[in-house]
């Protein structure tokens, strides 16, 4: 795998008026991976997204695709995209669209149009026109013309929006299919459950702002909740809430939460034990992205309104 | 580079034709220009405009004298002649029955009738003339000459401002199409499809004209009195005239992201030029600055090459008509200036989802 980044942002801001829609951002995609832009609705995902394809025009910073700065035309050649909802012309049917894309970018061949139509299980519709797809047509079609000329880069804005949850899953196996050997995938998503399932890093935006960024194995590495019952809870949570290594612990209906390492979940029995509380119950697990990024979104938001 | 615009804006002909916009366009104005032709052929054939010449001789008799003499006339002979009639020599019924001094009264009526026939026979040999090939197809363009410039104004605003309403601006801009190369081609792509537009409408009035030819005139030959090579000079100075108010239609729209507003502004622009400027014409000061707006200029240049089927339509008060070589530098001037502002509207405007209008 190729350790140049495929992009890279250094300070990219974008202002509308008083509104900073994307707040100094910096950010490296490496190759080859399946990369995730999270956050919530309005932290600027869709802008980033759109300055990265020439759509938007950044008001300070700069960025590269594929190494280069400059002839952002040239390398945008390479890139296959979906921005929101899918939009082709309605009046000429999915072929066609593809067919109009294809001879503007200048290169591919007809089979090339079969195969993904294949691919994205559009076949049997190809011939009628756009304006009477399905939400998820739309998106089936918009993965097809993103793959058009085989990019090294992909932006793939909310891809499985308005799919059923069989097309949910479908499409999230052939992105995670999409996003190896030399071709990067961008992934926006609100699906925090699909990201974690399909992404090798995040990052994650908060009002325009990155506020995480790193693999997601990383990013909730040492973070777990351990649920415990014992002889004595409330002597018991008044240790643990003294463990360093305790992020928090709670007690609810007579159960303890903790939130710390899941892999430490012996210690927090030796400390009980050493105070002569015995544990009658355990379990433990790791933290979803989503808590996470509940938690993380919800903490700056929280810091903002201070 | 070339060969990207190219290639670009053949695809932007292949999206346009599969448009129903353009063919309802030229359905428009292959319709118009057949009304013109067959319109034209109609006053030829019923005569319409024909003055008509009343002769009425009558004897007077005199009743009473002095102060209450009242005066009755008796009507000896009416009668009402045509220029058709005194082409054919036809002298009306009744007329040799007259007494020798009432028919020389009426005969020679009909000779003064005769003398003020003869403008009225030029205007019979222009129509004849206007319905033979190539004079039919410059007729016709010289009548729709201002639906035209609109239609063609329809289409570049909606050829733009559909891109920006269903959102594919965004959908072709992602693929590294270019913008200025992506309008240059569309540019590209609307005047071929004006050309190709006014091609097919001279066909169907030249098969028009054939058929008048053949089988509506008495004339033995097909062939009208104008050049042949006039038709692709005017065609030229048609698609030459459009471009200025192509670009306006094109930065309406570009500034608006909307094709209603971009025709909107056309529109507006269009009339005012059309209805105040003229009254305008009515002040010294106005003359000079007139000589510099679209409309006089495209006038000029395309009644330039009209030659003989030349028809004024509406007045323009008595504005000097600019030559062609000024209506080329004003028409020149005004589709750099539009051009070069939606080029860097274009350029430099954000492009955002569907505006879905």
């Amino acid at each position: 795998m190729d350790s140049n980044p495929v992009v890279q942002t250094e300070g990219l801001t974008k202002r509308y008026g008083s509104i900073l829609a994307v707040d100094d951002l910096s950010l490296t995609v490496p190759r080859g991976h399946v990369f995730g832009l999270l956050g919530p609705n309005g932290s600027g995902k869709t802008t980033t997204m759109g300055m990265l394809l020439g759509l938007v025009r950044p008001t300070a910073g700069s960025f590269s695709l594929f190494g280069t700065h400059t002839n952002h035309q040239a390398s945008l050649r390479r890139v296959g995209a979906i921005v929101e909802t899918p939009t082709f012309y309605p009046y000429l049917t999915g072929r066609q669209n593809l067919a109009y894309f294809q001879g503007i970018l200048g290169r591919g061949a007809a089979q090339e149009l079969d195969d993904l139509l294949e691919q994205v299980s559009l076949a049997d519709r190809a011939d009628d026109r756009f304006h009477t797809y399905s939400l998820g047509m739309k998106q089936r079609l918009g993965l097809a013309y993103a793959l058009l000329g085989d990019p090294g880069l992909l932006f793939l804005d909310e891809p499985t929006n308005g799919m059923d949850p069989a097309g949910m899953a479908e499409m999230r196996g052939l992105i995670r299919s999409l996003g190896t050997q030399d071709r990067t995938v961008f992934l926006s998503s609100h699906l925090l459950h699909e990201v974690e399932q399909v992404c090798d890093s995040v990052v994650i935006l908060s009002k325009g702002k990155l506020i995480a960024q790193g693999s997601v194995a990383d990013l909730l590495k040492g973070r777990g909740q351990i649920r415990l019952r014992t002889t004595d809870n409330a002597q018991a949570l008044t240790i643990l809430t003294a463990l360093d290594w305790v992020e928090e612990a709670t007690l609810e209906d007579e159960t303890l939460v903790v939130t710390a390492p899941s892999e430490r979940a012996p210690e927090l029995s030796a400390a009980l034990g050493r105070a002569d509380i015995y544990v009658t119950e355990m379990t433990s697990g790791k933290e979803s992205l989503e808590s996470y990024f509940l938690e993380i979104t919800a903490a700056e938001e929280g810091e903002e309104g201070r | 580079m070339i060969a990207h615009v190219l290639r670009l804006s053949i695809w932007e002909w292949h999206k346009l034709r599969r448009r129903m916009l353009p063919w309802l366009l030229l359905a428009i104005v292959v319709i118009l220009m057949q009304v013109a032709v067959w319109g034209a052929y109609a006053v030829y054939r019923t005569e319409p405009f024909s003055p008509r010449h009343g002769i009425g001789i009558g004897e007077t008799a005199s009743e009473n004298a002095g102060e209450n003499a009242s005066e009755n006339k008796e009507t000896i002979f009416e009668a009402e002649w045509t220029c058709k009639d005194v082409r054919g020599n036809r002298i009306p019924p009744g007329v040799e029955e007259l007494a020798d001094e009432h028919r020389e009264s009426a005969l020679a009526s009909v000779e003064e009738f005769r003398e003020s026939c003869a403008g009225y026979e030029e205007f019979r040999t222009f129509t004849s003339n206007a319905v033979l090939l190539p004079n039919s197809i410059l007729l016709g363009f010289t009548l729709l000459q201002g639906t035209l410039f609109i239609l063609v104004s329809i289409l570049g605003a909606a050829a733009l401002g559909a891109e920006y309403g269903w959102g594919t601006l965004r959908t072709v801009l992602t693929k590294g199409t270019g913008r200025w190369q992506f309008l240059t081609a569309k540019i590209v792509a609307l005047m071929f499809t004006a050309l190709v537009g006014l091609l097919i409408a001279s066909a169907t009035v030249a098969l028009s004209s054939v058929l008048i030819g053949i089988f509506g005139l008495e004339s033995e030959t097909l062939q009208g009195t104008v050049e042949w090579l006039e038709v692709p000079l005017k065609i030229g100075a048609l698609l030459f005239s459009f471009l200025p108010y192509v670009m306006l239609a094109l930065l309406a729209t570009a500034l608006t992201s909307s094709t209603a507003a971009g025709i909107t502004t056309f529109v507006v622009y269009y009339l005012i030029e059309a209805t105040i400027f003229p009254a305008l014409n009515n002040f010294d000061w106005f003359k000079r600055a007139s000589e510099y707006l679209l409309s006089p200029n495209a006038t000029a240049l395309l009644e330039s090459s009209y030659g003989e089927v030349s028809i004024t339509i509406g007045e323009n008060g008595d504005a000097a008509q600019p030559d062609v070589l000024h209506a080329l530098l004003v028409l020149g001037a005004y589709t750099l200036v539009f051009g070069a502002l939606t080029y860097w509207l274009f350029q430099r405007r954000d492009i955002t989802g569907a505006k879905g209008g």
